[in-house]
C-alpha cells in the first residue's frame, strides 16, 4: 500500500561516503547500515537520521529506496540491514499479521514494538506525525456539501466517485471499510495510479481520493480537505525507526538517543512541509534534511 | 662537411625517435583499446551475471520457490564478485570508468544484500507474499539501473580507447609528417653533399687525375688546382711541385743536351776544320822533307839523316792521326744510308781489305752464317774491318785465330769477334773504347779504330763491349737493333752474365 514509483536518483546510497563528523558519541563505532523504503518521505526519513546520527560521528551508509515492508524488513532481520525507519500499523498487520485494528495510536505502536521485539529488532520512539490513508476532497467540493468527515459524504445527493491504487478496492482499510464502517453506499470505485489522484480532484475526474496524511500537497487547505476518521478507519501509522539489537548494543545509548530527538521533532505539519519540497519543488531530500536539522539544532 | 654530416646525423636521429614514439603511441593506444574491449567483455560478463541475479530471483519466486529454479541466481552470485574484480582492474587507468564501476559493484552488492536475499528469504517461508511484491517490486527497475551504469562504462571505456587512437593516429600522422619531411630534407642533403661532394672532393681529383695522365703523356706543364687549405689543396700542390720539378729537370736535361750536343758539333767542326788546315803545312813539310831526304841525304851524317828519318815518320805518323780523326768525326754525321746487308758480305769486304795483313800474319778467319741486318754498309763494313784489324793487331805472331758470329738477342743482333789473342785487363775494358787510347805495348795505328767503332754502333741503335784476360784472348760484342723485330732504337739493356 506504500509503494510508489522507484526514483533512480535516489538509489544506491548517495550520501554513504558523507564524512563522518570529527568528534561526538559514535566516533570509533561501527558503521552502520541505514535503510529507508521505497517512497520519498522515506528518502526524507533516512537523510534526516543518517546526517543527525553523522553529526554525532557515528558512521552510516545509508541505503535510500531498499524497498517495500516484506522485503526491507526481511533485509533487517537477515541482518543485511542494521535499520530503517518504519510506521506502527504497517509493522502489525504486515508483519504481526494482526487483523484486527488498533484502538489508539499507542496500542499500535506497542502491537509493532512486540512483533519487532520478537525478531531481536528495537523500535524506537514513535513520530508525532503519522502516514496513513486518508480520504480527501477538493475544498470547494467539501465547501459545497458541507463536507469535515468522511461520514458527511453520504449526504451528497449523487454517485461519489473515489480514487485510489487498485488494492485500495479490496481492502478493510479502504473501499471495503468505507462502506463497513460509515454505510456509503453512493460510492464509485475509480482505481488509479497512486500521485495522480490530485489532479483527478483538480480536473474533477473523480470526487473523493485515496491519499496520504503526509503529502506534501495536502499543506494547502486553500485547494483541499482532509476528511476526518473518527472511527480511525485507516489505523495509526506513527513513524519509529527500526534498529537491529545488536547494532543499537554495538552503537550505545547515544544511537538511540539522537534517533529519538530527530522522530520528536517531526509532526504531520512538518512532514508536509519537507515533502512538498522534495515531490512538488523539486528539492533534494539531502539538503531539505540538512535545513530541517539545523533549524531544529539537530545538527 | 663535418657540420653537414652531423646535422645530417641529428636529422635521421631525430626523425628515428619521433617515430618510435609515434610507434609506441599507436601500441599503446592499440593496448588501450585492447584493454578497453576487455573492459567492455568483462562488463558484459558482469551485466550478464547480474541479469542472471534478476531473472534467477524472479524464477525462484514465480517458479514457487523450487530450489532448481535459483541455480542460475547461486551460480551468478558467486561468480560476480570476481567479475566485478577484474573490471575494476581492468578500467583503473580510467578514473570516470573506475568510479562507474565501483558504483556498479556496489549497486549489485546492494541488489544481492537488500533486495535478492531478503527476497528469497521472503519466498522461502512467504511466497504468496513474495510473489505479490515481486509483482510491484523494483527489481527489474533496479537491473535497468545497474544496466545503466553498465552503459555509461562502456560510453567511457569506448570514449577513452577512441582519444587514446585517435591521439596517437594524430601523433603518428605528425610522425610521419615529420618522417616524410625528414625523409625529403635527407635526401635533399644527400644531394647537396653530393654536388658538394662532387665538386669540392671528385672535380679537384680529377683535375689531378686528369693532370697524372697529361703529365705521363709528356705533358709536364700540367697543373693542378691547389688554392684549397684542405688535403685537396695539399694533393693539388704536391702535384704541382712534382710536376714542375719533372719539368725543371726536363727542361735542364734538354738544356743539357742541346748543350752537349752543341759543343759535339762544334767539336766535330774543330776536328774536321783542324784537320783540313792541318794538312796544309803538314803537306809544306812532308813535300820539304821528301825533297830533302831525296836531294840532300847523301850530305847529312849519320846523325842528320837519323834526324830526317824522324821528320819522316813524324810527318807519316801525323797524316795518319789527321786521317784518322777526321774520319772519326765524319763518323755519325748526316743521315745513315740504311739497307738491309748480309753481314757475310760485309765480312768478306773487310777481309778482302784486310788480305795482305791477314796473309802475313798467317791469320786464320773463321765465321758462322751471318744475318741480313738494316745497316749502313759502308759504316758496319768499318766496324768489322776495325775489330779484325785490331783482332789481328793484338794477336800473337804465330797463327792468329779470329772467329765473327752472331746471335739473335730480344730485339737485336749480337755480333762477336772473337780471337787468342793477348787478352785484356778488364780495367782497360772501358777506356779502349775513347779516342786515340792506345794500349801500352801498341805498334801500330792510331787508337781511334774502336773509338770509330763505338761511334758507328752507337749511331745505329747499339752498344759495344769486350769481355777477356789478359792472355785468354778477347771477346768484341756489338748489338745491332733487329730490324725485324723492332722499330725502337733505344739500346737494350746488357745481357746478364755478360761482363769480366
Amino acid at each position: 500500500m506504500l509503494v510508489l514509483a522507484f526514483v533512480p536518483v535516489a538509489c544506491g546510497g548517495s550520501s554513504a561516503t558523507k564524512t563522518a563528523a570529527a568528534e561526538g558519541p559514535g566516533v570509533g563505532k561501527p558503521p552502520v547500515t541505514f535503510g529507508t523504503k521505497n517512497f520519498p518521505e522515506q528518502f526524507l526519513l533516512g537523510e534526516l537520521y543518517a546526517q543527525a546520527l553523522r553529526a554525532k560521528g557515528f558512521h552510516v551508509n545509508l541505503k535510500s529506496d531498499v524497498g517495500a515492508t516484506e522485503i526491507i524488513y526481511r533485509a533487517l532481520t537477515l541482518g543485511t540491514l542494521d535499520a530503517y525507519p518504519e510506521y506502527t500499523g504497517i509493522l502489525r498487520t504486515v508483519i504481526g499479521d494482526k487483523t484486527t485494528r488498533a484502538a489508539s495510536p499507542a496500542q499500535a505502536y506497542n502491537d509493532a514494538r512486540q512483533v519487532a521485539g520478537a525478531e531481536g529488532v528495537a523500535m524506537l520512539n514513535p513520530t508525532p506525525f503519522q502516514d496513513r490513508d486518508v480520504l480527501a476532497v477538493t475544498a470547494a467540493f467539501a465547501r459545497r456539501y458541507h463536507l469535515r468527515a468522511i461520514a458527511d459524504l453520504a449526504k451528497v445527493p449523487r454517485a461519489i466517485r473515489v480514487s485510489g491504487a487498485p488494492e485500495f478496492r479490496t481492502r478493510l482499510e479502504g473501499y471495503i471499510g468505507l462502506k463497513r464502517v460509515y454505510g456509503l453506499h453512493n460510492l464509485v470505485f475509480r482505481p488509479r495510479r497512486i500521485g495522480t489522484q490530485y489532479a483527478a480532484l483538480d480536473n474533477g475526474t473523480v470526487d473523493a481520493a485515496d491519499a496520504f496524511s503526509t503529502d506534501g500537497q495536502l499543506t494547502s487547505t486553500s485547494k483541499y480537505v482532509v476528511l476526518k476518521d473518527p472511527k480511525n478507519m485507516f489505523g495509526f501509522e506513527n513513524e519509529a525507526p527500526l534498529v537491529r539489537q545488536k547494532v543499537l548494543d554495538m552503537e550505545g545509548p547515544a544511537f538511540a538517543s539522537t534517533l529519538n530527538a530527530v522522530s520528536a521533532t517531526l509532526t504531520t505539519s512538518l512532514m508536509r512541509q519537507m515533502n512538498a519540497s522534495v515531490v512538488l519543488r523539486g528539492a533534494s531530500p539531502t539538503s531539505v534534511a540538512d535545513r530541517f536539522l539545523r533549524d531544529h539544532h539537530l545538527k | 662537411m663535418v657540420v653537414a654530416s652531423g646535422a645530417f646525423a641529428l636529422l635521421i636521429a631525430a626523425v628515428f625517435v619521433l617515430l618510435v614514439f609515434a610507434i609506441r603511441g599507436q601500441r599503446d593506444s592499440a593496448n588501450r583499446a585492447i584493454r578497453a574491449q576487455e573492459a567492455i567483455s568483462a562488463g558484459n560478463k558482469l551485466e550478464k551475471l547480474a541479469i542472471d541475479l534478476e531473472t534467477g530471483v524472479r524464477g525462484y519466486v514465480a517458479s514457487g520457490a523450487k530450489p532448481v529454479f535459483l541455480e542460475p541466481y547461486s551460480a551468478a552470485r558467486q561468480a560476480y564478485p570476481a567479475q566485478a574484480r577484474e573490471l575494476e582492474a581492468l578500467v583503473r587507468d580510467n578514473p570516470a570508468a573506475s568510479a562507474t564501476a565501483q558504483k556498479i559493484t556496489g549497486s549489485i552488492n546492494d541488489y544481492v544484500d537488500l533486495y535478492s536475499i531478503p527476497m528469497i528469504s521472503l519466498a522461502n517461508d512467504k511466497i504468496d507474499v513474495a510473489r505479490s511484491v515481486i509483482v510491484n517490486g523494483t527489481g527489474p527497475q533496479r537491473i535497468q539501473a545497474i544496466r545503466g551504469q553498465f552503459q555509461q562504462l562502456f560510453n567511457s571505456e569506448r570514449a577513452l580507447a577512441d582519444k587514446r587512437t585517435s591521439q596517437a593516429s594524430s601523433r603518428a600522422s605528425v610522425a610521419v609528417g615529420f618522417g616524410i619531411g625528414g625523409l625529403v630534407i635527407g635526401l635533399s642533403a644527400v644531394l647537396v653533399l653530393a654536388i658538394y661532394l662532387a665538386r669540392s672532393v671528385v672535380r679537384p681529383v680529377r683535375e689531378v687525375a686528369a693532370g697524372a695522365e697529361r703529365v705521363a703523356h709528356g705533358d709536364l706543364s700540367a697543373r693542378a688546382p691547389d688554392q684549397r687549405s684542405d688535403e685537396l689543396g695539399d694533393l693539388g700542390r704536391a702535384f704541382n711541385t712534382m710536376a714542375a720539378s719533372l719539368e725543371h729537370s726536363r727542361d735542364e736535361v734538354a738544356a743539357r743536351t742541346a748543350e752537349l750536343e752543341r759543343s759535339n758539333a762544334e767539336l766535330d767542326q774543330f776536328a774536321a776544320v783542324t784537320s783540313h788546315d792541318l794538312k796544309e803545312p803538314l803537306q809544306t813539310v812532308t813535300v820539304f822533307a821528301g825533297l830533302l831526304d831525296r836531294d840532300y841525304r847523301e850530305l847529312l851524317d849519320d846523325s842528320g839523316k837519323t834526324f830526317l828519318d824522324s821528320i819522316l815518320a813524324g810527318t807519316d805518323r801525323m797524316r795518319t792521326l789527321i786521317r784518322d780523326l777526321l774520319e772519326y768525326s765524319r763518323v755519325g754525321h748526316g743521315e745513315l744510308q740504311r739497307e738491309p746487308v748480309p753481314m757475310d758480305e760485309l765480312l768478306d769486304r773487310a777481309r778482302d781489305n784486310l788480305a795482305g795483313r791477314i796473309a802475313e800474319k798467317s791469320a786464320t778467319l773463321t765465321s758462322d752464317p751471318l744475318p741480313t741486318v738494316d745497316v749502313d754498309p759502308k759504316q758496319l763494313c768499318q766496324v768489322l774491318q776495325n775489330l779484325l784489324s785490331n783482332a789481328l793487331k793484338f794477336s800473337d805472331d804465330d797463327a792468329p785465330e779470329v772467329h765473327v758470329s752472331a746471335a739473335l738477342f730480344p730485339g737485336e743482333w749480337r755480333f762477336s769477334v772473337r780471337d787468342n789473342g793477348i787478352g785484356i785487363d778488364p780495367r782497360q775494358a772501358e777506356r779502349i773504347f775513347q779516342p786515340f787510347a792506345r794500349l801500352g805495348a801498341s805498334k801500330e795505328g792510331t787508337g781511334i779504330g774502336l773509338a770509330i767503332c763505338q761511334k758507328i754502333v752507337e749511331h745505329h741503335g747499339g752498344r759495344i763491349w769486350v769481355e777477356g784476360r789478359p792472355g785468354s784472348g778477347s771477346v768484341f760484342h756489338f748489338t745491332i737493333p733487329d730490324s725485324a723485330s723492332t722499330e725502337d732504337r733505344r739500346p737494350a739493356t746488357a745481357p746478364a752474365g755478360v761482363g769480366a
